[in-house]
């Protein structure tokens, strides 16, 4: 059906989750893939030629449909966070949801499913505090822990399933916990100044890089995999520890505080189900990824946890010009308080029909990255990059420093070609705006005007330190 | 492609004496072009935007060079259509009129305004000058074919009158809109009417930008008026045998036509005076930069500055992405009157004929 030198036709469950998302982009960037199959209840937002977003359940009885003609199945779709979900929909989708997608992948003839197990179907037990354990571990899922007893049950399930149909090639991958750029909650809390951690016995812990795990799943696809791999780095340490490895302060809390998060989960005030945070109490579970490295070749560009802890707490911008964190930090600030800019009557009209987001690229030895959003006449001004920027404009940080001092004006800068616009042209009034709009602050009048006439004077005086 | 001449009557630190000087220049300009045989001059209409736009009453300049022309297309680039500027029937009996006394030459372009500074002298309700744009749109096109005009509208109520005189051009003036917004190329196209695009960005940005226009405007079903289906853009433009002194004053007053513009537009403040802007020539080393960078491959096709080799490839660029008519600005504010001219004759003889047809 399938002609082989296309490369395979892969489909992906949970495609739009953050897992997901970064799945997809390195499957349309592999050598033996030919199209990539998107599936999900919101519809992935990523364009590529090798690639089909559809948007389904894995609670569809029609799933088999979508299978038709796929080599390989990759089932990441599971609820993590349950969120206000109630009990019996989240065991719908984790345990119903993940039978049908083999049985759909079964009954459509695909070869090979690769399943997105966890180290949590091990569970969390004194009898195995500490130890590093294998593949052969048994399986015994944390009684009250939804997610391990989730993950615990698909295992014993699979055992049956997998003894009726020896066509079906089945890879399980059983990742320790993992963190990637997208893990907003607990990255954002990771690039904080202080560690905190809590009081009383610390387990130890493994995290992964997110794209490393994304590396095994498709690394078990390409090598057609089956049998089970723990995805796990080295050198697991523990909460208290975890400040030291990034080199930030470490703040205890004590342990009755805990009983704030129950309350707070009671009253749905959190998204974020206690059952997690009561991990970071229990045992060890700690798991060897040697089979992973061995068998299947898996190097993970952040080999040990303190490694990734150290990517994660690493601010994007942190290589940023001092002028350029004093211009941009404060805005910044005001965006996340108040979702924009404070604007004028005049900003407004002259918006008017301008929406959508600009990039900002400073290059040189200060490089960092910026991305503006134009919505309803009110500027914001965001750290990082836009995937969905319509232009992107980039310059040096020292000339974005000439500008600021005004020994360079900024209609000359892209006359010169110092500037550069790709994407919208008439984006680049941003640079205009944003040099013009600094002169204001500086000539900014009266008491009102002290604020800005302060914040200016304090850039200036950064950006005329070198 | 067709070559246009714009028009915002620009001057750096004008006198009174300067100011006359430079209208009666730019008439001496707007016939050598009719002369060398140019489509047509296009004026553009804006209040009290000191040394930006001199040109606030389009329509007269617009009479007085049709007396003194042959063929040129006469555009409005373009009338202030909201009403505290224009009423719509005073827009359609002045067209009228200026299409019979000029053989059916109008070309009649309509917009909003968006500078603060003109809004607020005219106590204009920037929250409805879009729509009110939309309203005059539909009813001048009307005025113009309909014997006895009658309307009902949100902004306008008009009892049936016969507007006269009616134009020459059948069955009306072709009708453009300006686009200074990212988004408003595909919007005048889905009304149906030729696009006037001030706007900048590098080849692919144009001509992605052509190519929404051309698919909106082929969909297009206006009632009411004809369908035009034209995109013309709007570069500096300074062409001379002598590349340097080209870009030296070209570029020059390039930035001089930015920054003014970026005053008005951009800078928030409601500026009396001379304006707080680069008038001089770029230093030596930025002219060189400036200079190479033109042909930079992400290099925004904004300006047709140089001698005709530099003109040509640039003017190509435009073509390639699918451009109908180039409107080249090169009455900027700094650029001697002399080298206006000599670059009108240079441009025609030089470069105008590889694009001919």
């Amino acid at each position: 059906m399938n002609d082989a030198s296309k490369g395979m036709r892969v489909a992906v469950t949970g495609a739009s989750g953050s897992l997901g998302r970064r799945v997809v982009a390195r499957l349309c960037a592999s050598a033996e893939v030919g199209s990539v199959l998107a599936l999900d209840r919101t519809p992935l937002a990523l364009e590529h030629a090798l690639l089909e977003s559809r948007v389904c359940d894995v609670r569809d009885t029609d799933l088999a449909e979508h299978f038709r003609g796929c080599d390989s199945v990759l089932h990441l779709a599971f609820v993590v966070e349950r969120g206000s979900r109630d009990a019996r929909e989240t065991e719908a989708i984790n345990v119903g949801g993940t039978r049908n997608v083999f049985e759909a992948a079964a009954a459509a003839d695909v070869g090979q499913v690769v399943y997105a197990s966890s180290v949590a179907a091990y569970g969390f037990h004194a009898d195995t505090d500490g130890l590093l354990l294998d593949e052969s571990a048994a399986i015994r899922g944390n009684p009250g822990f939804y997610y391990g007893e989730h993950k615990a049950a698909n295992e014993h399930w699979l055992d049956g399933f997998e003894a009726e149909h020896p066509e079906l090639r089945i890879a399980r991958l059983r990742p320790t916990l993992f963190l990637g750029l997208e893990s907003e909650r607990p990255v954002r809390r990771l690039q904080r100044g202080l560690h905190f951690y809590l009081s009383g016995p610390a387990p130890k812990m493994q995290i992964a890089h997110q794209d490393d795990v994304a590396d095994a799943f498709v690394l078990a696809l390409e090598k057609r995999a089956g049998g089970a791999f723990n995805v796990a780095n080295d050198e697991p340490i523990t909460l208290r520890e975890m400040g030291a490895a990034m080199g930030k302060r470490s703040l205890r809390v004590p342990r009755g505080l805990m009983a704030l998060h129950q309350l707070a989960w009671r009253a749905r005030l959190t998204e974020v189900d206690p059952a997690w945070s009561e991990l970071a109490s229990g045992p060890s579970l700690l798991a060897s990824g040697e089979k992973l490295r061995k068998e299947l070749g898996w190097q993970p560009r952040f080999a040990t946890t303190g490694d990734v802890l150290r990517e994660m707490s690493r601010r994007p911008n942190a290589r940023a010009s001092h002028a350029v964190k004093a211009y941009f930090g404060p805005l910044r600030r005001l965006t996340r308080l108040f979702g924009g800019l404070p604007a004028s009557r005049q900003a407004r009209a002259e918006s008017r029909g301008m929406q959508g987001s600009i990039n900002l690229v400073f290059t040189g030895e200060h490089p960092s990255l910026w991305h503006f959003t134009l919505r309803e006449g009110r500027l914001g001004v965001h750290e990082g990059s836009s995937e969905t920027a319509r232009a992107t404009i980039s310059m040096r940080d020292a000339t974005f420093r000439d500008m600021l001092a005004g020994r360079l004006a900024s209609s000359t800068a892209m006359m010169t070609g110092k500037v550069r616009i790709r994407g919208d042209g008439e984006m680049g009034f941003l640079v205009g705006g944003l040099v013009g709009g600094f002169g204001r602050l500086r000539r900014a009048k009266g008491l009102t005007g002290l604020p800005a006439r302060r914040y200016a004077a304090w850039v200036l005086r950064e950006v005329q330190k070198r | 492609m067709k070559f246009s001449l714009f028009y915002e009557m620009q001057m750096s630190q004008p006198t009174r004496a300067r100011e006359q000087e430079c209208f009666r220049n730019c008439v001496e300009q707007v016939r050598l072009a009719d002369e060398l045989g140019y489509w047509g001059v296009w004026e553009v209409e804006h209040h009290g935007l000191y040394e930006y736009s001199h040109s606030s009453a389009p329509e007269i300049f617009l009479s007085y060079v049709a007396a003194l022309t042959e063929n040129l297309r006469l555009g409005h680039g373009i009338t202030l259509t909201p009403a505290c500027y224009n009423h719509p029937m005073r827009i359609a009996e002045r067209i009228a009129t200026l299409d019979i006394l000029s053989g059916g030459r109008v070309n009649w372009g309509s917009g909003k305004s968006s500078s603060l500074v003109e809004q607020m002298a005219f106590e204009a309700d920037v929250t409805q000058l879009h729509e009110q744009w939309l309203e005059a749109l539909q009813i001048v096109p009307r005025m113009w074919q309909e014997e006895v005009f009658q309307h009902q509208g949100r902004f306008w109520k008009i009892p049936p009158t016969q507007v006269i005189p009616k134009p020459v051009q059948q069955p009306h003036p072709p009708i453009f809109a300006a686009c200074s917004k990212p988004d408003s190329a595909a919007e005048v196209g889905r009304l149906g009417i030729g696009a006037l695009n001030f706007a900048v960005g590098n080849d692919e940005y144009l001509a992605r930008k052509v190519a929404s226009y051309r698919e909106a405007v082929a969909a297009a079903q206006p009632s009411g008026y004809q369908k035009t289906d034209h995109f013309a853009a709007t570069p500096s433009a300074l062409c001379l045998d002598d590349d340097h002194l080209a870009c030296e004053v070209g570029m020059r007053g390039a930035r001089f036509f930015a920054e003014s513009l970026g005053v008005y537009y951009f800078g928030g403040d409601r500026p009396t005076g001379p304006l707080d802007i680069n008038r001089e020539p770029l230093c030596p080393e930025d002219l060189e930069e400036a200079m190479a960078f033109r042909g930079a491959e992400d290099a925004p096709a904004m300006s047709v500055v140089g001698d005709p080799v530099h003109c040509k490839e640039i003017v190509s660029r435009f073509a390639a992405a699918g451009v109908d008519e180039l409107i080249l600005v090169m009455q900027a504010g700094t650029v001697p009157h002399e080298l206006v001219m000599e670059s009108i004759r240079t441009f025609a003889e030089k470069v105008m004929p590889d694009f001919a047809g």
